[in-house]
């Protein structure tokens, strides 16, 4: 069964969040983090990166790295001027003025790049919970327009999303701690996130949110604050020692770093110390900075940052022609309102009233949004027994090696769908081998049943989608679909009883595997080292023919007795782990000097590139053996 | 509209089976939480390895500039048995220079001229970068030639 989520897409970060057994849960990214930065990029190489790998690439390609794409959404040309001073890349006016980024001579619409953001969400939050993401609520600001909640649509959609709602951050905050079940409160949420303030007054009654007023600071965040902490580190070390680290890149960093932790160390306790030694170096040797923080010392610093929120929560309020006495709920959001000043400004404008802060104001958004969908979606409600697989089931892929698309012990009924591609060029056929048990190689397993998809248009290997579908439905009936993307063409297996074994059977081939775990898992590594080296193989080869005679001939020479050593390897089947290694290595670097010197003859003849383009980031999980 | 007893037992059916899936989604997320609860110990871990890395960083910064003071050797001793404890632990710096910039390893804070070799090569490692049993625990900060 496809799953909502509930996702906020934010200026700087992103989070998603999902309902599962009817709590919210926030959706860990694949690097392992619960934030998404907002930012996409575009490499020289024809890749796009997204979230935190595009940041960690953003100082060696700043005019293809795309960030706050929310400033720009759903805008016109000539509304952005300001927002264009701000960015390194390029924003121009598009046919009715709209806001086109120009990358690498291509017009790409702010749209289609947080498209990009919210296609990682799913994508993490389809493979986190093994079943795939087709629905999401989406949260805007509530002064976004129309044109900008429209564009915002338009970017799930984009995304591939089928949007079920556009919801307001503030609603979805209040969502979270469940307050659209009061009747008629007035509603205060302070949102104060990395770069951008919110004040927003919203009614509530009957479960309908209406938003009374909105005020703001669009440039005023927790780096502001960070700032303070920089400058002031560095002019008491400019004043002691008479040198500016702000203007050593590599120092300013370390400051950087250091600020961000002393802030967040300031919430919880009263003075942090701040030690950088070797930060620089003078004639006199190296210079080391050590300073205790006080918090009363940063609150001090910062004091007119904390000032300028108290102006857009006046001004809401008598937009809203309320007063701090008619105000019910105060919540916090976002990171910044951890900072203890922020929090008490909150309680000295709202006459002593305590706010809502128990859910995690980075991700209060997201949840509910998260809730929003669940509701939107339907609820679950009592409990009963549930079957599990009793052993895992997968298929055969490329060198005999089992691929696990269900795990053991996975409550039934279950859905998982991977995709896979071909292993050689022009394949047209794929062999699906169903698998069942827990040993690496397919030929130790339990086959339940066989199957062929045919009539794959011929592509370069690794170029077809295969979708493949283990779907065991409450009986334990399993059913595997394979699907060639492409052409839409389809072939199907039933298999009953995948979970009737006889506890002996299950116990005896759990055993198996763990008898034989380690020479498993060498025999796998071994199949995936002669994959890997194929496949770099294959990669230099059709490199050097698209180079022709413009390849190197000494590069050219090495490069084809390395492709014949490792041709004989695979044949032989050859379980020499290292050798197969080095020679990937080897070829790599190989590839590597042949790509860069395609590009440069490239620039000077001025041809288009030749690098292949990358397919989206979900393919090419493992390659089928060869079919027939 | 005329509704025989086989459609609403088809209703009930497919109703049904989406009962069943709820609920399964629910057991498999109660196991995933039972999996993810015991890496909670390792997680916690993992930000003092981290914190612990900024102390060897400076470690090493002394190690740079102190070739002609008196207990460089000893320096290096106390150095090495701390990467020694990390080793054990899993803990392995890896190397960035040579490497072409790699997202998913390197942090790139700067660029250089390339010089002699291709752009898109690392050329300076401004903090090493560590993986944790293969798995990367802090990525190296690097300045990439172009």
């Amino acid at each position: 069964m496809a799953k909502s989520v509930g996702i906020d897409l934010g200026t700087t970060n992103s989070v998603v969040a999902v309902m599962e057994g009817g709590k919210p849960t926030v959706i860990v990214n694949s690097e392992g983090s619960r934030l998404t930065p907002s930012v996409v990029a575009f490499t020289r190489t024809g890749e796009r990166l997204v979230g935190q790998l595009a940041k960690r690439q953003a100082v060696l390609n700043p005019e293809n790295t795309i960030y706050s794409a929310k400033r720009f959404i759903g805008r016109r040309y000539s509304e952005v001027q300001a927002e264009i001073k701000n960015v390194p890349f390029k924003v121009v006016a598009g046919e009715n003025d709209a806001v086109r980024f120009e990358i690498m001579g291509k017009l790409y619409a702010p749209e289609e790049i947080s498209a990009q953001v919210l296609r990682k969400l799913a994508d993490d939050a389809t493979k986190y919970l093994g079943e795939k993401v087709t629905d999401a609520v989406i949260t805007v600001p509530a002064y976004f327009n129309d044109a900008q909640r429209q564009a915002t649509k338009d970017a799930g959609k984009i995304a591939g999303l089928n949007v079920l709602r556009i919801i307001n951050e503030p609603t979805a905050a209040a969502l979270a701690y469940g307050l659209d079940k009061k009747k008629n409160e007035t509603i205060l949420v302070f949102d104060l996130g990395g770069g951008t303030f919110d004040v927003s007054i919203l009614d509530v009654g009957d479960g309908v949110f209406e938003v009374k007023a909105t005020s703001g600071d669009t440039h005023l965040g927790g780096d502001d604050f960070d700032k303070r902490i920089v400058d002031w580190l560095a002019e008491e070390f400019q004043r002691e020692n008479g040198i500016d680290l702000r203007k050593d890149r590599q120092a300013l960093q370390r400051l950087t770093e250091a600020a961000e932790k002393a802030k967040i160390e300031l919430s919880s306790m009263m003075e942090t110390h701040i030690s950088l030694p070797f930060i620089t170096a003078d004639a006199t040797g190296p210079k080391h900075l050590d300073k205790n923080l006080s918090r009363a010392k940063f609150d001090q610093l910062t004091h007119d940052l904390v000032d300028r929120c108290v102006g857009p929560v006046k001004q809401a309020l008598s937009d809203a022609k309320l007063t701090e006495n008619d105000i019910d709920e105060i919540i916090l959001v976002g990171g910044a309102t951890r900072m203890p000043s922020i929090q008490a400004l909150v309680r000295r404008l709202m006459k002593g009233k305590e706010p809502n802060q128990s859910v995690n104001p980075d991700e209060v958004v997201a949840v509910g949004a998260a809730i929003q969908a669940g509701v939107l979606a339907g609820e679950v409600k009592d409990v009963v027994l549930l079957d599990v697989t009793p052993l895992s089931l997968g298929l055969e892929t490329l060198g005999g090696v089992m691929t696990k698309i269900v795990e053991r012990n996975t409550t039934v009924p279950v859905r998982r769908t991977e995709v896979f591609s071909t292993a050689d060029d022009n394949q047209t056929a794929v062999d699906i081998h169903v698998l069942q048990g827990e040993r690496e190689l397919a030929r130790d397993n339990r086959t339940l049943g066989h199957f062929r998809l045919e009539g794959i248009r011929p592509a370069p290997r690794g170029a077809p989608q295969i979708e493949v579908t283990f779907d065991i439905d409450a009986n334990g009936i399993l059913t595997v679909t394979a699907k060639d993307r492409d052409t839409g063409k389809e072939q199907k297996i039933t298999i009953s009883g995948s979970t009737q074994l006889s506890k002996e059977e299950v116990e005896r081939m759990v055993r198996d595997a763990q008898v034989h775990a380690e020479e498993d898992r060498r025999h796998r590594e071994e199949v995936e080292a002669r994959n890997n080296a194929d496949a770099m193989a294959h990669q230099v080869e059709k490199q050097l023919r698209e180079l022709g005679d413009r390849a190197p001939a000494n590069e050219k020479a090495r490069a084809e007795q390395m492709i014949n050593q490792v041709r004989e390897l695979v044949r032989t089947q050859s379980t020499d782990i290292a050798q197969l290694k080095q020679l990937t290595g080897d070829l790599q670097q190989i590839l590597y000097g042949l790509t860069s010197a395609a590009a440069s003859q490239n620039q000077q003849t001025g041809q288009p590139g030749q690098e292949e383009p990358r397919g989206p980031d979900d393919v090419v999980d493992a390659d089928f053996k060869k079919a027939g | 509209m005329e509704r025989t007893i086989e459609d609403v037992e088809q209703e009930l059916k497919t109703e049904h089976g989406l009962y069943l899936r709820a609920l399964a989604d629910f057991d498999n997320y109660r196991r995933r939480m039972d999996r993810e609860r015991s890496h909670v110990g390792r997680e916690a871990l993992r930000g003092f390895i981290l914190s612990l890395l900024d102390v060897v960083d400076d470690l090493e910064r002394l190690l740079n500039v102190a070739e002609s003071t008196p207990f460089l050797k000893e320096v290096r001793m106390v150095h090495r048995k701390l990467m020694d404890l990390l080793e054990k632990a899993g803990v392995h710096p890896f190397e960035s220079v040579g490497k072409p910039f790699d997202p998913s390893l390197h942090e790139a804070v700067a660029t250089a001229p390339a010089g002699e070799r291709p752009p898109g090569i690392v050329v300076q490692e401004v903090k090493r970068g560590y993986l944790w049993d293969n798995d990367l625990l802090r990525t190296a900060h690097v300045v990439v030639g172009v």
